[in-house]
């Protein structure tokens, strides 16, 4: 069972994220913050990674940065809101692999995840 | 209101949940964003809330909550930027736009609810922006035809002469599509992937600036074949169409690398757990039910001990029994602490909601004030914070329009121009005190004299009898209103009395205490609990009662000699002060003066608002926790009686309400009338 790891502050997405992902029979390691992904992306190693952009202490770009820092290889799909272009552009610059509009459509979350770990 | 397919009542729970949290969040935040504009640190966080609140509620379906949340985003990015200065126009439509928020948040839990309209709270929103004058972006439409020039050809030459072949690719999305330009940038680091871009129209430059419609053209030079790039363009989302044609056919084809798979999935556990659970309010509350069953319960049992030790003495099966007994009564205390514990929420739930309040009622009446809160991690059973935010919303109301000056009286008095009221939360053994103080005019005993005579509530002859503190606390009595100009805000002389008639039915008490020119503080008493209270029993005329500890100064024998008699009541000389009397059994109507027991009594010496009254008893007996039950059902609410309890024994004993005692007294003697505040005739009964 691949694992996917949700970054999200927003307590509300972050579950309805998880819990697509496990029905579709995945297992997920949730974060709420950039600086628990790092901890977490470390202890647990999951094989792709879903990032918030906007979140508290250290937003999606800083945390993306550092993820890549850790592991080059490291599957980021960014979840953006609308009106974030700008930032996503940038992140796709920076190597994240994919991007999810909010509010999520479960066909794109669970075509992002496939994309990134096929 | 329509849902968004997929979501659960557990999901929209979840939602609400964090819903609710932002909005406070929101709430206090933005209050405090017009005092620390220079924040940015709080300016991000109110960003986030409203990103968030955004991003679910779109989720949940609830697109007009979504598209407010939008509009204050959009007002929050360009505070955040700079480009926008915090003003109070600012602060007003946020709030606006919040309190709207807020209606929208409800209409979720009352589905027929009439669906609010956000059209005037974005427009609000939406003019702050135009104040702006941001020139909108325009999107060039790109209608030309990618044609290679001259450095263009030369690259595409050194790359077919590596034996790569050239295609020109054209990618249409879908129009739909607000997210092009990110989507040209996907096909982008695709194409980069397995080879090289020649050039593209637009341009990547072009695309950073949004200048992208529905048509990316690409020239790529690539070691892959046709399919392979079609497959991997077609994948990315929103593209709708994939074209490709070789740019120059003579180049051979190789066969694609295969990336090799690297699915070194482990499996993982499940969701992690957090570390603390949500629970039903209702399940706390049934369980703090069975715990007070269980405390009487073990009352009787103790008692039970307590007689077969009595009976059966050295017994060792009796005293094993009692051991027994007494471990279980230690668990049991526990137990309740612990579920108490867990009821316990901090005050702060209740205070966060005020500064609002107090800024939008300060900016009504032109007064300014710095709100300053303390202590609001003072915890208190939920049963009371429910209890708190209505007396504290009039105290402070009163406070802002009563007692703080307006700014040019206050300059005038050698005052700050702002006035500073104080909210502060403590622990004051099983209580929980809250003062509200201001540094305004205070209030004028001769002020409060005079209106309670004018009103007709005193006699002139009466009033002169009370002390300043007792007339300026008779601000809480129905009718008495000292403000000169009644405004839209307090004073229409209800408010502070249903605050008291509030405060008391829960056991506490409220009072006022004032400095003409330098402030008034009021100090709001709470038990921590009302479920369970620790008492003192007393018997009395062959009744049990209960006084609750919170009110007992102290307790000490009386001896008959010590009572005197002033103006036909009974008083006593109690560590050097006059001390007014009251027979238990007589006001309660249980004997009457003509067989009153003189020998071997017992006072009780309780206090409130400043007053203290001696209970005269037959006997004290001893302290117990009491496991408050309600009488109203039964016998309707009685004056001087706050409910009642079961003892260890079965039997019950009414529980003394001391506030409206002590005031009957105080009145009674006032008013120079003898009628006796008679309650209760029917006994407590025996089992």
């Amino acid at each position: 069972m691949a694992t996917v790891m949700v970054v999200d502050d927003a307590m509300f997405m972050r579950k309805k994220c998880a819990q697509v992902l496990s029905q579709n029979g995945y297992a997920v390691v949730e974060a709420a913050s950039g600086v628990e992904a790092l901890t977490a992306y470390q202890q647990e190693k999951p094989d792709c990674v879903l990032l918030d952009i906007t979140m508290p202490d250290m937003d999606g770009i800083q945390a993306l940065r550092e993820l890549l820092k850790v592991d080059p290889d490291a599957k980021v799909s960014m979840c953006s809101a609308m009106g974030q272009q700008g930032i996503v552009i940038e992140a796709l610059k920076m190597g994240a692999k994919d991007f999810v509009v909010k509010p999520f459509d479960v066909a794109r979350v669970i075509g992002s995840v496939k994309k990134m770990i096929g | 209101m329509d849902l968004a397919a997929g979501i659960t009542p557990e999901d929209l729970n979840l939602f609400i949940q964090e819903a609710d949290e932002q909005l406070q969040l929101l709430d206090e935040d933005i209050v405090r964003l017009e005092k620390e504009f220079d924040n940015p640190d709080l300016m991000q966080e109110i960003f986030r809330a409203a990103h968030t609140l955004k991003g679910s509620s779109a989720m949940v379906g609830h697109q007009r909550l979504s598209d407010l949340a939008h509009a204050m985003e959009n007002v929050l990015d360009q505070v955040r930027k700079g480009v926008l200065s915090v003003s109070p126009l600012i602060i007003d439509a946020l709030l606006h736009g919040l309190d709207i928020m807020r209606m929208l948040r409800k209409e979720l839990d009352s589905p027929d609810a009439e669906p609010a309209d956000i059209t005037d709270a974005v427009a609000e929103l939406s003019a702050l922006l135009t104040a702006v004058n941001q020139p909108a972006k325009r999107i060039t439409e790109q209608t030309g035809i990618l044609t290679p020039d001259a450095e263009a050809q030369a690259e595409l030459e050194k790359a077919c002469q590596e034996g790569k072949q050239a295609y020109f690719i054209k990618v249409s999305f879908d129009e739909q599509s607000n997210w092009t330009a990110v989507r040209s940038f996907q096909v982008i680091n695709s194409l980069s992937a397995i080879g090289e871009i020649i050039v593209s129209l637009p341009t990547t430059q072009e695309i950073e600036e949004g200048a992208i419609n529905h048509l990316f053209q690409i020239l790529v030079a690539s070691n892959n074949s046709e399919e392979d790039i079609k497959e991997l363009l077609t994948g990315i989302p929103e593209v709708e169409s994939v074209e490709i044609n070789a740019y120059e056919k003579d180049a051979p084809e190789e066969a694609p690398k295969a990336a090799g798979p690297d699915s070194a999935a482990t499996a993982k556990e499940d969701i992690k757990l957090s570390h603390t659970v949500r629970v039903d309010v209702n399940r706390l509350d049934t369980l703090m039910e069975q715990v007070g069953e269980l405390v009487i319960n073990r009352n009787q049992i103790s008692q039970l001990g307590r007689t077969l030790a009595e009976k059966y003495h050295e017994d060792e099966i009796i005293v094993a029994f009692g051991d027994s007994v007494s471990q279980i009564a230690k668990i049991i205390s526990t137990l309740q602490q612990d579920v108490m514990s867990i009821r316990l929420l901090p005050v702060e739930i209740v205070f966060n909601t005020l500064p609002r309040m107090v800024r939008d009622i300060a900016r009504k009446e032109n007064k300014k004030v710095e709100f300053i809160i303390e202590g609001q991690e003072t915890e208190v059973d939920r049963s009371v914070i429910e209890q708190l935010r209505d007396p504290l919303i009039h105290m402070l109301r009163n406070s802002i329009d009563h007692g703080i000056e307006a700014p040019e009286e206050r300059i005038s008095a050698g005052k700050p121009e702002a006035g500073t009221i104080r909210l502060t939360a403590m622990h004051e053994q099983d209580n929980i005190v809250i003062t509200v103080k201001d540094d305004g005019k205070g209030i004028e005993p001769k002020a409060i004299r005079k209106s309670a005579v004018d009103k007709k509530i005193y006699t002139s002859e009466n009033i002169s009898k009370l002390t300043d503190s007792e007339a300026v606390n008779l601000i809480f009595d129905s009718g008495l209103s000292t403000a000169s100009e009644v405004t839209n805000v307090s004073g229409r002389g209800v408010g502070l009395d249903v605050v008291k008639t509030n405060i008391e039915s829960l056991g506490g008490s409220v009072s006022v205490e004032s400095v003409p020119g330098q402030g008034t503080t009021f100090t709001l008493t709470l038990p921590l609990t009302l479920a369970i209270i620790p008492a003192l029993l007393v018997s009395t005329g062959g009744t049990i009662c209960a006084i609750p500890l919170s009110s007992i100064v102290e307790a000490d024998k009386l001896d008959e000699k010590e009572i005197q008699t002033v103006r036909g009541k009974e008083v006593t000389l109690f560590r050097g002060d006059v001390l007014p009397l009251l027979r238990l059994d007589e006001v309660f109507g249980w004997s009457d003066e003509n067989n009153r027991n003189n020998e071997a009594l017992h006072i009780v010496v309780v206090k409130y608002a400043g007053t203290r009254v001696g209970l005269v008893v037959e006997e004290l007996l001893e302290q117990q926790e009491l496991v408050v039950k309600s009488l109203d059902h039964f016998i309707g609410a009685s004056k001087g009686i706050t409910g009642a309890s079961i003892l260890g024994d079965g039997r019950v004993v009414l529980i003394l309400d001391i506030t409206s005692l002590i005031r009957g007294t105080i009145i009674e003697r006032q008013n120079g009338d003898n009628i006796k505040t008679r309650i209760l005739t029917s006994r407590a009964g025996t089992k």
